[in-house]
C-alpha cells in the first residue's frame, strides 16, 4: 500500500515535531486563548438570551454556527503563515442526557434542533488547532430561569455530576501539574514513597474516588490522555494510534464494580454466587500483545515536557438499583423521541475513490481543499464561513443553509463509499444489571460493532460477562436516559515554563450555581484540599498558569447585529 | 539477284542485304554490324563498310601514336608510376615466392634422403639429416635480409608519421575554444560554459573534477595532435578534418559510460570525497554500537534502489512506485486512467504514521526484491532464447523448395 511513512519521517512527525519549544508553546497559547475566547463568547451569547432576555433564545443550531465561525475568525486572525490550522472540534452543545457529538445544523427541523429549557445542564464542548497544537475546552452551564441573578442554586442529581466533574477535572490539572515538581506529590496518593512520580493508576484512582464520594459514575470515554501533534482523539477508534498513552474509562470499570456489588447482595434476584456470574474472561486462550502500544493501560508515568487532555464525564448513580451506565449512539433515523442526525464528520484520508455524483464530488474537493484531519461540519465548507461582521448576517446565515442544503446531496454517497466517517452523537443510558444478565450470548464474544468504533482493546463492553457492544445494543430499549456533566481542559507540562493551562480555568469560568447533599470523604477529601491548597500559593506550591481571553473588541459584533 | 530471295536476308540496322544466310550471319558477328547497332540505339543513320573502316584505322593510328608517346617519355617514369605502395607489394611477394622456394628445397632435402629413420643403439628413433646446400644457404640469407629491411623500413615510417603529425600540430590555449578558436575566454571556467553551452560538451561528474584544465589540455591535444575524435576514435588525416568531422556529425562529447572510458580521464578526477561520505556514516554507526543491524538495513536499501528503477516488459513500463503504464500496442484492449500520485499533507503523514491498526501489514521489502529479482532474471533468460532461435531461423544460404527437388 502507498500509504506508508518512511521511519525518518515518522520520527520527525511524531517526537521532533512535539518537543515542547518556545515556538510549539506559543501556538498551543494561541490555540487555547482562541478556545477561551470562544466559550467566554458562547456563555455570552447564552446568558444574554436565555438569563438576561436581551432578546429570542438562540437554538442550538445558531449558537453551533456562531460560536464556529467566531472560533473561526479568531484563529485566521494570527499565524498567517501556518497553513494547517483550523477548528479541532466543533461546537456542540450537549443537553443533559448526551455525552458528545450534538451539533445540529441550522437545516434540521425543530424536533432536532433544541432550545433549551430551564434546569437544562449543557456541556460547550469545542476546540482549535494551530499547525496540528490543539486545544481542547467543555464546560457544563445550567440553564436558569431568566433574571439578572438565578433564584436558587440548582439542586438534584444532575448538581452532584457537576460538581463531582468539576472537582475531578480541576484536581487531574494540579495533579498533572505536579509531574513538574514530584516534591509536591501528597504522600498519601503514593504507594511507594521513594518513587515519585505520577502515574496513570493514581490519575484513576483519585477520579474514582471523587466520584464515588458523589455517588456519581465515570462515563465510558471519559478519559486523560496524552496529546501530540495532530493526535488529540480526534478519530478515536477510526484510528488506532500508536503509543498511546492515558487513562480511558470504559464499561469493562464499571464491570468490576458490578461484580463486585454483586458478592454481598442477597438478592433473590440476582445471582450472587460470582464464581457464576464470571463465565467468560476474554483474555483466556488469547494472547493480548500490544507492540504499538495502541491499546491504553494505566502503567505509564506522566513525564515533563507533555501535552494532556483532561476529559471527565459523570453520571450521577441510581442508589437503589445496580446496574450499567453506557452509551447509545443516536443514529437520526429512528422517530421515537429525540434523535439528532450526524452533522459532524471526519475524512478518512486512506480512502479514495471515484464519485458518481456532481454533488458529492464536489463536496469531497471542498472537504480535501479546506479541511485536514480533523472533524468538520457541511457549514465550514460554505462559501459564506466564517461570516463577516460587516455584511448582512441574516443573509449570510441564509446562504449558509442554501449550502448546505446542497452539500447534503452529495454527503449520502461520500459516507457510504467511507470517504467520511460520521461522528457519534452519544447519549447515556442506564440499564439496570437484571436485563443484562437475562440476555442470551449466542453469537459467542467475537462479534463487536463496526458502525462506533471503540480505542483498541475495547471492542468487548463486558469481558466477564461476555456480551458484546451488539449484545448490549439490543437492551437500550430498556435504558434509561441519565444526564451527565463534562469538564475538558488543556494541559502542557513545560520544563521551562512550567505548567500551562490551555483551556479552563475557574479564573474565567466559575461553575454554575448548584448544590449537592454529597461531600468528599474519607482520604480522597484530604488530598484534593492538599492539591487545592497548592494552587493558592505560588511561592510553595504550584503555579499553574491559565490562558486568558483574547481581545475581541473588532470581532464580537456578530452578536449585535444577530439582536436586529 | 532475285528480288524474292534477295529480300529474304537483310540486315535492318546496316541497311543491306546477303545472298545467304552464311554470309548474313557472318555479316552480324562482325565489329561494323555491331558498330551500326550502336548508332542505331543512338538513333544515328548507319554508315557504310568503308566508312567504318576508314574510322577503325584512323583511331588505330592514334592509339599507336600515343602509345609511343607514352614509351618515349622514358623509363623512368614507369618506375615512378608504380608508385611506393606497389612496390612494396612487389617486394613482399618476392619476399614469399623466396620464402616458398626456401620451404620446397628444405622438403626435397627430407625426402631425397628418403625420410630414412633408423633405429638407434639405445632404441631411439634418429631422422637422418642430410646437410644443406648452398643454393638454401643463399636463399636464407636473403630472406633475413629482407625480413631486416623491411622492419626498418617499417620504423623509418613510423618516425616519419610522428615527425609529420609533430610537424602539423596544432596548439590551442585553453582559454580558447579549438572549434571557433576567433574567442578568447578570460579562464578555463569560460572556455567551459563556451563549450557547454555553444557546443554542448558536457563534463561528466564536476563534483568530483580537480585539475579542470589539464582535462581540457588532454582533449584539446588528443584533437589538435592526435587528429582523434573524442566519441568515436576516428582518425582525421588532418586537424582541419578532425574539427569538420566532430562538428558535423556532433561528435563533441565525452565519452563515459563504461569502465575503459571513465578511466582514460580518471587522472583528472578525485573520487576520494565520494568515499569519505561513506566512511563518515559509517563511523556514526560505529559509535551506536549498532554495527551489524545498520549494515543489514543498508543492503536492504541498496536494494530498494535497485528495486525502484524503471523497467519495460512486454506489455508496459513498470514505474518504481509500482505503476505499470499500459504499452500502446494494448490501447485497442483496454483504456488506462491511472491516478497522479497524491501529496500527503503533515496532519495526514502524521496520523498515518501514528496509526496502527489498518496498516499492520507492513510491506516486506526483503521479499518483493528477490522476487523481482527472479522475475528480471527469468525475463532475461526468455529474451536471450527468443534473440538465439531468431538468429538460427534459418541455415540455409539459399532457397530451396524442398517439393521441387
Amino acid at each position: 500500500m502507498a500509504l506508508q511513512i518512511s521511519p525518518k519521517d515518522t520520527d520527525l512527525l511524531l517526537k521532533q515535531k512535539n518537543v515542547l519549544s518556545a515556538d510549539v508553546l506559543d501556538k498551543y497559547r494561541y490555540a487555547g486563548e482562541v478556545t477561551q475566547t470562544c466559550l467566554q463568547y458562547i456563555i455570552s451569547l447564552i446568558n444574554d438570551s436565555y438569563h438576561l432576555g436581551k432578546h429570542e433564545p438562540y437554538s442550538a443550531a445558531e449558537l453551533c454556527l456562531l460560536g464556529d465561525s467566531f472560533m473561526q475568525t479568531l484563529i485566521n486572525g494570527k499565524f498567517k503563515k501556518v497553513i494547517e490550522k483550523s477548528i479541532a472540534q466543533p461546537v456542540t452543545l450537549d443537553v443533559n442526557d448526551l455525552v458528545v457529538g450534538y451539533s445540529p445544523e441550522l437545516t434540521d427541523d425543530e424536533k432536532t434542533n433544541l432550545t433549551f429549557k430551564v434546569g437544562d445542564i449543557v456541556t460547550i464542548n469545542l476546540g482549535c488547532h494551530i499547525d496540528g497544537y490543539t486545544s481542547n475546552l467543555a464546560h457544563t452551564i445550567v440553564i436558569f430561569p431568566s433574571g439578572l441573578t438565578p433564584p436558587g442554586p440548582l439542586l438534584g442529581e444532575s448538581s452532584d455530576a457537576i460538581v463531582a466533574s468539576y472537582l475531578a477535572n480541576e484536581t487531574i490539572v494540579t495533579l498533572l501539574a505536579c509531574a513538574l515538581k514530584t516534591e509536591k506529590i501528597p504522600n498519601s496518593l503514593l504507594n511507594d514513597k521513594s518513587n515519585r512520580q505520577i502515574t496513570g493508576s493514581i490519575i484513576r484512582n483519585v477520579v474514582n474516588a471523587i466520584a464515588e464520594s458523589f455517588n456519581c459514575t465515570v462515563v465510558p470515554t471519559s478519559k486523560v490522555r496524552r496529546i501530540r501533534r495532530f493526535l488529540a482523539g480526534q478519530a478515536e477508534g477510526v484510528v488506532a494510534e500508536r503509543d498511546f498513552k492515558g487513562v480511558v474509562w470504559s464499561e469493562i470499570d464499571q464491570e468490576k464494580e458490578l461484580l463486585k456489588r454483586c458478592n454481598f447482595t442477597e438478592d433473590g434476584e440476582i445471582i450472587s454466587n460470582s464464581n457464576e456470574l464470571i463465565t467468560i474472561d476474554q483474555n483466556k486462550g488469547r494472547s493480548i500483545d500490544n507492540p504499538d502500544k495502541a491499546i491504553p493501560t494505566d502503567d505509564f508515568v506522566i513525564l515533563p515536557g507533555e501535552v494532556y487532555m483532561i476529559d471527565i464525564k459523570m453520571a450521577p448513580i441510581n442508589k437503589d438499583e445496580p446496574g450499567l451506565y453506557t452509551l447509545e449512539s443516536l443514529d437520526g433515523k429512528t422517530k421515537e423521541g429525540f434523535n439528532a442526525k450526524h452533522s459532524i464528520f471526519i475524512r478518512d484520508v486512506s480512502m479514495s475513490e471515484q464519485l458518481k455524483l456532481r454533488n458529492s464530488r464536489r463536496l469531497l474537493s471542498l472537504v480535501d481543499k479546506h479541511q485536514s484531519v480533523y472533524p468538520f461540519k457541511l457549514s465550514y465548507v460554505s462559501e459564506n464561513f466564517p461570516l463577516n461582521s460587516k455584511g448582512n448576517l441574516i443573509e449570510q446565515l441564509n446562504h449558509i443553509e442554501k449550502d448546505v442544503n446542497i452539500f447534503k446531496f452529495g454527503l449520502n454517497e461520500c459516507i457510504n463509499k467511507q470517504l467520511f466517517v460520521s461522528k457519534a452523537i452519544l447519549s447515556c443510558k442506564f440499564i439496570p444489571l437484571k436485563e443484562i444478565l437475562k440476555v442470551p450470548t449466542s453469537t459467542g464474544i467475537n462479534g463487536y460493532d463496526a458502525a462506533n468504533p471503540t480505542l483498541p482493546g475495547m471492542e468487548l463492553p463486558l469481558p466477564k460477562l461476555g456480551i458484546t457492544s451488539l449484545k448490549l445494543k439490543t437492551l437500550f430499549k430498556y435504558g434509561k436516559r441519565t444526564v451527565v456533566s463534562r469538564y475538558v481542559s488543556t494541559v502542557a507540562l513545560s520544563n521551562e515554563v512550567g505548567c500551562v493551562r490551555l483551556s479552563g480555568g475557574n479564573k474565567l469560568f466559575t461553575p454554575s450555581w448548584v448544590h449537592t447533599n454529597y461531600q468528599l470523604q474519607g482520604s480522597i477529601a484530604e488530598i484534593v484540599n492538599e492539591l487545592s491548597a497548592l494552587t493558592q500559593d505560588e511561592r510553595f506550591g504550584i503555579k499553574i498558569d491559565e490562558c486568558n481571553v483574547l481581545d475581541i473588541s473588532n470581532v464580537g459584533e456578530e452578536a449585535n447585529d444577530m439582536e436586529e | 539477284m532475285d528480288s524474292s530471295v534477295s529480300s529474304a536476308y537483310t540486315c535492318n540496322s546496316c541497311q543491306i542485304q546477303f545472298s545467304n544466310s552464311e554470309n548474313q550471319r557472318s555479316h552480324m558477328k562482325g565489329e561494323w554490324h555491331r558498330y551500326n547497332l550502336k548508332r542505331r540505339v543512338a538513333q544515328l543513320p548507319p554508315i557504310s563498310e568503308d566508312l567504318f573502316n576508314n574510322k577503325v584505322n584512323t583511331s588505330e593510328k592514334k592509339k599507336k601514336e600515343e602509345e609511343e608517346e607514352e614509351k618515349s617519355k622514358g623509363q623512368n617514369e614507369v618506375d615512378v608510376k608504380l608508385n611506393a605502395k606497389q612496390l612494396r607489394k612487389k617486394q613482399r611477394e618476392e619476399l614469399l615466392e623466396k620464402k616458398r622456394k626456401l620451404l620446397e628445397l628444405a622438403k626435397n632435402r627430407l625426402v631425397g634422403n628418403g625420410g630414412r629413420v633408423i633405429m638407434g643403439e639405445d632404441g631411439k628413433m634418429v631422422v637422418e639429416k642430410k646437410e644443406e646446400t648452398t643454393e638454401e644457404k643463399n636463399l636464407k640469407e636473403e630472406v633475413k635480409e629482407a625480413a631486416i629491411k623491411e622492419e626498418e623500413e617499417n620504423n623509418v615510417d613510423e618516425e616519419q608519421l610522428i615527425k609529420e603529425k609533430l610537424a602539423n600540430k596544432v596548439d590551442v590555449p585553453v582559454t580558447k575554444c579549438i572549434f571557433c578558436k576567433d574567442e578568447e575566454f578570460e579562464n578555463i571556467d569560460g572556455t567551459l560554459e563556451h563549450l557547454f553551452k555553444n557546443h554542448g560538451l558536457y563534463i561528466p561528474e564536476k563534483r568530483f573534477l580537480i585539475n579542470k584544465e589539464g582535462l581540457l589540455a588532454y582533449l584539446y591535444e588528443k584533437i589538435g595532435y592526435g587528429n582523434v575524435c573524442l566519441s568515436c576514435n576516428f582518425q582525421g588525416r588532418n586537424f582541419q578534418s578532425i574539427i569538420q568531422h566532430m562538428l558535423s556529425k556532433n561528435h563533441i562529447k565525452i565519452p563515459y559510460e563504461n569502465e575503459e572510458e571513465k578511466l582514460e580521464i580518471s587522472d583528472f578526477y578525485d573520487f576520494s570525497k565520494s568515499y569519505e561520505i561513506e566512511t563518515n556514516e559509517k563511523d556514526t554507526l560505529d559509535e551506536d554500537g549498532e554495527w551489524e543491524d545498520v549494515d543489514e538495513e543498508e543492503l536492504e536499501n541498496d536494494e530498494d534502489i535497485d528495486g525502484e528503477k524503471l523497467y519495460a516488459s512486454d506489455y508496459g513500463l513498470h514505474l518504481p512506485n509500482g505503476m505499470v503504464l499500459g504499452h500502446r500496442s494494448l490501447a485497442k484492449y483496454y483504456r488506462q486512467n491511472l491516478k497522479p500520485e497524491k501529496e500527503w499533507s503533515e496532519a495526514q503523514g502524521t496520523v498515518m504514521a501514528a496509526e496502527t491498526r489498518k496498516f499492520v501489514n507492513t510491506i516486506d521489502t526483503k521479499a518483493i526484491a528477490a522476487q523481482k529479482r527472479v522475475w528480471n532474471r527469468e525475463a532475461k533468460s526468455r529474451d536471450t532464447n527468443d534473440r538465439r532461435a531468431q538468429k538460427f531461423i534459418n541455415w540455409q544460404p539459399h532457397y530451396r523448395d524442398e517439393l521441387l527437388q
